[in-house]
């Protein structure tokens, strides 16, 4: 989101501390505006260290090789397969499931509640960040709503509800809803 | 969610259901001295009113933890909004469930298993904190009223939390009657969505899943298990792993080499340089196409290890006008939750503490104790929510919590140890929905009616240690097909027990996922053969089956069946019966059969007593979306032995751009109790879209998934 940039300055401060005899740098990073020191390789996935060097496990682990959706988190906004990205080129602000604010994301959660969509619900902090990436990049269309969430999976095939809260908190125009016959 | 690590302990050291941790002990509502523990069992309050249910049942996604709490909720008039939910113990004498006597959570049982006894506790608990409040009020008990959480008496009003300590010491009522439904205000059609208890955490990422679970100095571990499904370890090379950073230890475990490092990246990245040498001789060898073609070979020669004929099907088949007959292949499909199971815990002071999405708690507190040589009171399981399962965690010798033992074992519980499993060792660690061959023949009169029907199956069962009884109806194999759900004098059905080397388990809707996909093609085939409307058709044969046929013509109603299709749309149709509940779907598809689109999809269901039919709808959604996964796409492809498919790549999934464009769900509401709604969702939607894509022209399905089938190599 925008703000969250201003607000967030990217800063990864590498060789910093770094250990002669391993490929161990101290990152220094900023996650929902707060600075973190990440102490790993440089090829580490984003997802590994959000994880288990951090702690932020609401970023989910699903498939490792950008397939599901399930670890996106916002680098400067955008929606990010943090599985996919190494430590090193996370240069920016990042923002996870348990730090996105902001009208956007509000609506969206909000709607995400109202649809009652989670089920299993492991999913669902991933399809919530790509639809507030979606939403904050503009003015959403049907069609542009089922090209991106259709690249977030959910094995409990809430994609109805899924949809159905992306219209509202994306206020996607009803005309462009692709009704079907009768 | 340190709720749940708080409770998990208090209950787990006490056994006592006292309150929420830190709330202090006595003051909640609490009665060791109660004759049946009914209340303590299932619910506590605390003195700030907050009402926790202890769920003996797993919540994979099904939403059974909300309508669990709902049943409590609605007889204890609780406040909804002042309701959580945490994993009961495991505790078998407690938690057993009621038909199976052991605490697990399958076949869509859970809310009709628990209906009786969540209602009599929250009953129970109310009437407790009645008397309390009638005793400290002094009014007779009549004039003292319940809602939303608090008591209420002429000149009196307290919230449940006020009483719940007095309530606590009384002694537990036996008896006390349950509201009569039309003072119902939470459950049943016509009450207003009850929000999910777990909606907000899930949503916001705070839940915490087996994946999810952190203990102080934790280490995470992978294992390298052999590529060819049931290959064993013969010997390995470590020492290009543990020269790898962040490793920690290399250890031998019976299915494999674990590798345990400082992040679960660490571990993968180690993995790959071990270096293994693999005992192939008790591995599969064989690609799946000829694992069916072994199948197929085997009806034709040997004895079927189940036969039941009903009239004289030989006579009846000669007596035929006309005979069709067709062949499915159903291939393995890999479960693929999108957690994959995963578990953490530790040993401390001679306990091991476990944390997971545990879905058979008897057998997986049994695996560790016996892993770990201690007594069963000495394995504490904290149950938390899985990130789905569609049977996967339920496997019968707990494999993946074994696995976890045997880490532990082998690290010599020097750290606490999370066991992840990656997507690829998911989907290639077996543990399959099975591979199942059906031939299908039936004899039609000049009328195009059935009089003749036979049934051969071949493939593996999923029933462990079988018993030893000439006959035996296998259920996990056979429930859903043909020959028992579709009235036909002359009929038979067999079933080869066919072997191969992958270990294979229940899969959502255990059997009907293939039986009853296999029967509503088929039937759908017998129509069109017979020239005849496939509604009516279907209706002909069920008429022993009043409430198949109830929601087979409400679908076709909501449907607008008896009007043509708008120009360019197909319509098909499909009923069945499983889980104790019975649905009927009618898809509505547009485009050509190999670019389709599944614009509208009209459920009917009677699942019984529906509690809470805004999660009925959802699972009808949810597992409609599943089975077309599986029909449309799913397959595990296996080469020598090995899975070739690892991940979402090439294992396909459903995507939201080909669910159907519209749903909705119609209910017929007319019984007592609730039956089975987190699988029947998932069978007749499948085969609604494949008679629809054969009435467009597609050629007869013979094998699955339509879109990449299993070759046939018979």
């Amino acid at each position: 989101m925008q703000n969250m940039a201003v607000m967030t300055r990217a800063c990864v401060d590498r060789p910093r501390a770094r250990q002669q005899d391993r490929r161990l740098m101290a990152f220094r990073v900023l996650i929902n505006g707060q600075p973190h020191a990440l102490d790993c390789e440089p090829d580490m996935p984003l997802l590994w260290a959000l994880r288990d060097l951090l702690g932020l496990t609401g970023t989910k682990y699903g498939c490792g090789i950008g397939q599901c959706g399930a670890c996106t988190v916002h680098i400067d906004g955008a929606a990010v397969r943090s599985c996919s990205i190494p430590v090193n080129e996370a240069t920016g602000a990042i923002t996870t499931i348990e730090g996105v604010t902001g009208p956007v994301a509000e609506r969206v959660l909000a709607a995400w509640d109202a649809h009652q969509v989670a089920q299993c619900g492991y999913c669902q902090p991933g399809q919530v960040m790509a639809a507030i990436a979606l939403i904050t990049a503009g003015p959403v269309d049907e069609e542009a709503l089922e090209a991106t969430m259709s690249g977030n999976l959910c094995r409990c095939a809430t994609y109805m509800r899924i949809r159905a809260a992306v219209r509202e908190a994306a206020q996607v125009p009803a005309q462009s809803w692709a009704r079907p016959p009768a | 969610m340190t709720l749940n690590r708080r409770g998990f302990l208090v209950l787990a050291s006490s056994g006592l259901l006292l309150g929420v941790a830190g709330t202090g002990a006595g003051r909640g509502l609490s009665s060791p001295a109660a004759p049946d523990g009914l209340v303590q069992r299932f619910l506590s309050i605390d003195w700030e009113g907050t009402v926790t249910v202890f769920a003996k049942h797993l919540d994979m996604g099904q939403g059974i933890w909300s309508g669990l709490a709902s049943i409590v909720a609605e007889e204890l008039d609780a406040d909804w909004s002042r309701v959580r939910v945490v994993g009961a113990p495991a505790r078998v004498a407690d938690y057993a469930h009621n038909a199976f006597r052991e605490q697990t959570t399958g076949g869509s049982t859970s809310t009709a298993n628990s209906w009786d006894e969540l209602r009599r506790a929250g009953a129970t608990a109310r009437a407790m904190l009645v008397r309390a409040a009638a005793q400290a009020w002094q009014v007779p008990e009549a004039l003292v009223r319940t809602r939303n959480g608090r008591l209420i008496a002429p000149g009196h009003a307290a919230g449940y939390g006020d009483f719940a300590a007095a309530a606590g010491r009384l002694p537990v009522p036996v008896d006390v009657p349950l509201k009569s439904r039309a003072d119902w205000r939470l459950l049943g059609i016509g009450a207003e969505a009850l929000p999910r208890t777990d909606t907000g955490a899930k949503t916001r990422g705070a839940t915490v899943y087996g994946i999810d679970g952190t203990w102080p100095d934790m280490r995470h571990a992978v294992i390298a298990r052999c590529p060819r499904i049931g290959g064993r370890l013969r010997g390995y090379d470590g020492t290009a792993a543990r020269a790898m950073p962040g490793v920690d230890m290399v250890v031998e475990v019976p299915s494999g080499v674990a590798v345990i490092a400082r992040t679960t990246w660490h571990a993968i990245r180690a993995r790959e340089a071990l270096r293994i040498d693999w005992d192939m001789r008790s591995a599969e060898t064989r690609s799946d196409s000829a694992i069916a073609a072994d199948f197929a070979r085997a009806m034709e020669e040997g004895a079927p290890a189940y036969a039941d004929t009903r009239g004289d099907p030989d006579t009846a088949f000669a007596r035929a006008h006309r005979v069709v007959e067709a062949r499915f292949r159903f291939p393995y499909l890999a479960h693929a939750p999108m957690e994959p199971p995963c578990i953490s815990g530790r040993m401390v002071g001679g306990v091991c503490e476990v944390r997971a999405g545990f879905q058979s708690q008897t057998r997986n507190q049994q695996a560790i104790a016996d892993i770990l040589g201690l007594p069963l009171d000495r394995v504490l399981l904290d149950t938390v929510p899985a990130g789905g399962s569609f049977g996967r965690r339920a496997s019968f010798d707990s494999d993946w919590v074994a696995e976890f033992a045997h880490v532990l074992k082998a690290s010599r519980w020097r750290w606490p140890i999370k066991l992840t499993r990656t997507r690829e060792d998911d989907v290639t660690g077996g543990y399959y929905r099975p591979l199942m061959i059906h031939a299908m023949r039936a004899g039609l009169d000049r009328k195009g009616r059935l009089i003749a029907f036979d049934q051969r199956m071949a493939g593996q069962s999923v029933t462990p240690n079988a018993p030893d009884v000439p006959n035996w109806r296998d259920w996990t194999v056979l429930e859903g097909v043909f020959h028992e759900l579709y009235a036909c004098p002359a009929s038979r059905l067999r079933w080869w027990k066919t072997p191969a080397r992958v270990p294979v388990l229940t899969y959502r809707s255990i059997s009907n996922n293939h039986t009853g996909i296999a029967k509503e093609i088929f039937v759908d085939r017998l129509a069109r053969a017979a020239g005849a409307d496939p509604v009516a058709y279907r209706l002909a044969l069920l008429e022993h089956e009043p409430r198949q046929a109830a929601v087979l013509r409400l679908a076709a109603e909501k449907a607008g069946w008896s009007d043509p299709p708008p120009p360019g749309v197909t319509r098909a149709v499909a009923v069945h019966r499983s889980e104790g509940s019975f649905i009927a779907q009618v898809a509505q598809l547009s485009g050509t059969a190999q670019d389709f689109r599944i614009e509208r999809m009209v459920t009917a269901i009677d699942c019984g007593l529906a509690l809470n039919p805004d999660t009925v709808r959802a699972q009808v959604e949810g597992g409609t979306g599943f089975g077309l996964s599986a029909g449309l796409y799913g397959r595990v492809t296996l080469d020598g032995g090995a899975a070739q498919d690892a991940n979402f790549d090439t294992y396909r999934v459903l995507r939201m751009n080909e669910m159907p464009r519209v749903m909705e769900t119609h209910f017929i509401d007319g019984a007592d109790r609730p039956s089975g709604v987190g699988e029947p969702g998932s069978v007749p939607g499948t085969a609604a879209v494949v008679n629809a894509l054969e009435r467009m022209g597609l050629p007869p399905v013979e094998s699955f998934p339509v879109f990449a089938p299993m070759p046939d190599q018979a």
